[in-house]
């Protein structure tokens, strides 16, 4: 029995390792969109990938003497089998089994890299797996794909013309097809090998699958070909025979008056490894597109990325260095006669500006990947939400080539999880609620991804119950979170916003009452604070939508920079709603609290240096306020001054000055010193706690 | 005694494999890169080579091609790890007559460098 925590051998080094994670990944992955679609339609494509998945896990499992790994994906491996075969129906009992399986998987596959043993168990997976074959087989076995030998080939009827004058010129016509060993690593180059063998033995008329593909490496384990050669097929076969891990070739003469089948349905090529989730609205052709791509690209190392962002990142602020030297030098060069020297400087400098920054944009650019992969987790979450809580809801997602920068990928998807739950838990009906309403039992919900300016947008849309306006509202007055007369008062478009305050859903059963879940106030704030934002719309009964908009990138953002106490300071200018002297500013005091007047609002007034900690004594008196917001509510911020607006590349605090309440980070300055990055909801929400009354002034 | 000519930086999977080969009856040339590996073809011309692909100085791929330039005869199977797929695709289309995705068994092994020797 397995001993948790003990530690665990694999034959393989760290460069293998890093290889066999990804590729684990990968096919994990895979199997996680596929299985799910199993149960909806499960075509032979779909199968055959699949099973592909399963026994590629099987054999670098196996390679690398994983033998609990191997074992289970071995028992999947026979299943899928089945399934490929028709032996066994994809009910949801197999389709079950298959993912409990995968979560083990996913489990194992992290011992390679931990060396440690996690102590899961997987015989009774296996057994479950094994029990599902016993009770299959009355069913009629139907040749699975793969197993078409020497059968049918219509592939070739389209060159009927070319045989033909084949045939005239003297050539015999070989019928070939040649299967490749179940369990070889790479079969799609054996496959290349097969037609590199078929070109040197005469002319190849067709085949089957298409040239390109098997060119491209990307052919399954089975070729079958038309040739014309003026050879014996027996020596075409033995040296077909020859090639390495290939289980079997058949070649045999077509005669003249033999059919070649029936025509090939349609003469487009199969997909070869189609979308990962059912999409609508891509255009099709963009996917089949980047594969093709694919040939000429490279996998580059996410941390040689990361080294060049920082890089890049380096120049950038050098260059501001730069600017402040020139502007130095040229002042104290003005009217010498090196003047122009300080000019050449000025010029040079420009040209180093403009080049750094299509070199930003540019490594900006390698470090986008399309929003595919966090895309492709969902159906799984929406299938055991749906399950769970016995609802039925079709996914369909769009956009899936949208592409977004990797740190943006890495935290996009907790939001995105959170929401799609809370429509398929409480948005979309029950199947009786929704045939009682006039509505399709299945209920959809629709993700969409987008590129708009420099933002990602990403809509999550159900065809639900949608909210109700009364409850939340009279939820937000019994919470205290705003007077009876305001929630009267306020239009159906405020009363949306009340959903992600803090307080009003995070009670269990304001679900029930308004028909949305848990936690949209941490969901809001987690946004922000990446410098996006949230919206919502909703009609009753009609459904819910969900918009998140973030930058396409966290590795740099626009903001104000402002001094304080002597301190830069870089506040997002996302945001910054504007900036106002002090001089003239309409600020009073109430209740011992400052407040400033700002058209219809009442902000609070905060000194930024004192606010973020900073217990020296002001310098001087502060002569700008900055008005700044989140989540709908603002705080004016006392600053000394202002410098302007500023790419700034942001780094982590760190070790270096460990977490500080309202630093969100920090970033390096043209004159080499620390700006610290103001983490604009942290304070927002500290000032509300402070005035509770302040929330009045909640400007929409 | 055929001579079969073992290119690989991996001094560990270079010994093992020169010993499987040494036990079946073969003469082991040994390289630890591409560079080398030219050097050590031209003098004893070898009956095959086995040429891993990740390798310093020079790669396999680069390595093949030179090889291939020596001697378009040349029989050479590429020694591969999981997922270079595309690398292994030009290999072959370059002229490499066989792959081993490596950890290789003895027996898939000891059957492509038969295969590569005519055997």
């Amino acid at each position: 029995m397995a001993e948790e925590g003990k530690r665990l051998e694999f034959e393989l080094d760290d460069e293998d390792l890093k290889l066999f994670s990804e590729e684990a990944a990968e096919q994990i992955e895979v199997l996680d969109v596929a299985l799910v679609q199993l149960e909806a339609d499960a075509d032979d494509e779909l199968l055959q990938r699949i099973f592909r998945a399963a026994h590629t896990l099987k054999g670098s499992s196996a390679a690398i003497g994983h033998k609990k790994m191997a074992s289970l994906t071995h028992a999947m491996e026979s299943v899928l089998d089945a399934l490929r075969q028709r032996r066994l129906r994809p009910s949801s009992e197999v389709v079950d089994a298959l993912l409990n399986a995968l979560d083990a998987l996913r489990v194992l596959a992290n011992e390679v890299v931990t060396r440690q043993d996690s102590g899961i168990e997987t015989q009774s997976l296996e057994e479950e797996l094994l029990a599902l074959l016993e009770n299959a087989g009355e069913e009629p076995a139907n040749a699975g794909p793969g197993h078409g030998d020497g059968a049918d080939f219509g592939f070739a009827a389209q060159a009927r013309a070319d045989i033909a004058a084949h045939r005239a010129s003297g050539k015999s016509i070989l019928a070939v097809s040649v299967r490749i060993r179940d369990d070889s690593p790479l079969p799609g180059i054996r496959c290349f090998q097969v037609l590199q063998e078929l070109d040197a033995a005469g002319t190849v008329v067709a085949t089957d699958p298409p040239r390109q593909v098997i060119e491209a490496g990307e052919a399954d384990y089975v070729v079958r070909a038309v040739v014309a050669a003026t050879l014996p097929p027996a020596q075409l076969q033995a040296a077909l025979a020859d090639i390495s891990e290939v289980a079997g070739a058949e070649v045999r003469e077509i005669g003249e008056d033999e059919p070649l089948g029936a025509p090939a349905p349609a003469s487009e090529p199969r997909p070869l490894r189609p979308g990962a989730a059912p999409s609508a609205g891509e255009p099709g052709n963009a996917a089949s597109a980047s594969r093709r791509a694919g040939a000429g690209s490279i996998r580059i190392d996410v941390e040689r990325l990361d080294g060049l962002m920082n890089l890049v990142g380096e120049l950038v602020i050098d260059r501001a260095r730069l600017i402040r030297i020139k502007d130095q030098l040229a002042a104290v060069l003005s009217g010498s006669e090196l003047a122009e020297l300080a000019e050449n400087l000025e010029e040079t400098t420009a040209h180093l500006g403009r080049i750094t920054d299509e070199l930003q944009d540019a490594i900006m650019r390698t470090r986008m990947l399309p929003i595919r992969s966090v895309l492709a987790r969902l159906p799984r979450i929406v299938r055991d939400v749906a399950t769970r809580s016995g609802k039925k809801v079709e996914l369909v997602t769009a956009g899936e080539e949208t592409e977004l920068d990797r740190s943006v990928i890495e935290v996009i998807t907790d939001p995105l999880v959170h929401i799609l739950r809370n429509a398929v838990d409480h948005g979309i009906e029950t199947p009786e609620e929704r045939r009682r309403a006039g509505k399709p039992e299945t209920g959809t919900v629709t993700v969409t991804a987008w590129n708009q300016e420099a933002s990602i947008y990403i809509s999550v849309k159900d065809d639900g119950r949608g909210l109700d306006f009364e409850a939340i509202r009279a939820k937000a007055v019994e919470r205290g979170l705003v007077s009876a007369e305001a929630a009267a008062a306020a239009p159906p478009d405020e009363v949306l916003q009340y959903i992600f305050l803090p307080g009003l859903s995070t009670a269990k059963q304001v679900s029930d009452v308004s028909g949305r879940g848990v936690g949209l106030d941490i969901v809001r704030t987690n946004i922000e604070r990446l410098n996006g934002s949230i919206s919502v719309h909703s009609e009753r009964g009609k459904g819910t939508e969900f918009i998140i908009q973030l930058p396409l990138t966290l590795a740099t953002t626009k903001a104000l920079m402002v001094v304080a106490r002597g301190i830069v300071y870089a506040i997002p200018l996302v945001s910054v709603t504007e900036t106002l002297p002090v001089r003239g500013a309409d600020i009073h005091s109430v209740g011992g609290r400052r407040l400033l007047r700002l058209r219809d609002a009442l902000l609070p007034v905060l000194e930024l240096a004192a606010a973020l900690g900073d217990r020296r004594p002001a310098v001087a008196e502060p002569a700008y306020i900055v008005a700044a917001q989140h989540a709908g509510r603002q705080v004016a911020l006392l600053v000394d001054h202002v410098l302007g607006e500023q790419d700034v590349v942001v780094k982590s605090l760190g070790e270096l000055l460990g977490a500080r309440p309202g630093i969100g980070g920090a970033t390096i300055l043209g004159d080499g010193t620390l700006g610290l990055i103001v983490d604009t909801p942290s304070l927002v929400g500290g000032a509300a706690r402070e005035s509770r009354e302040t929330q009045l002034a909640r400007v929409a | 005694m055929p001579k079969v000519l073992i290119v690989d930086d991996a001094a560990f999977m270079r010994m093992r494999t020169s010993k499987l080969l040494m036990e079946a009856g073969y003469e082991v040339i040994q390289a630890e890169n591409g560079l080398e590996a030219i050097q050590k073809y031209r003098e004893a011309r070898p009956d095959a080579v086995l040429l891993d692909i990740t390798m310093p100085e020079m790669d396999g791929l680069t390595a093949l091609k030179e090889i291939k330039a020596i001697d378009a005869n040349a029989k050479v199977a590429m020694l591969t790890a999981l997922g270079q797929q595309q690398i292994v695709l030009e290999a072959v289309k370059a002229g490499a007559k066989d792959f081993l995705v490596k950890p290789a068994d003895a027996e898939r092994v000891l059957a492509a460098v038969a295969k590569l020797c005519g055997r």
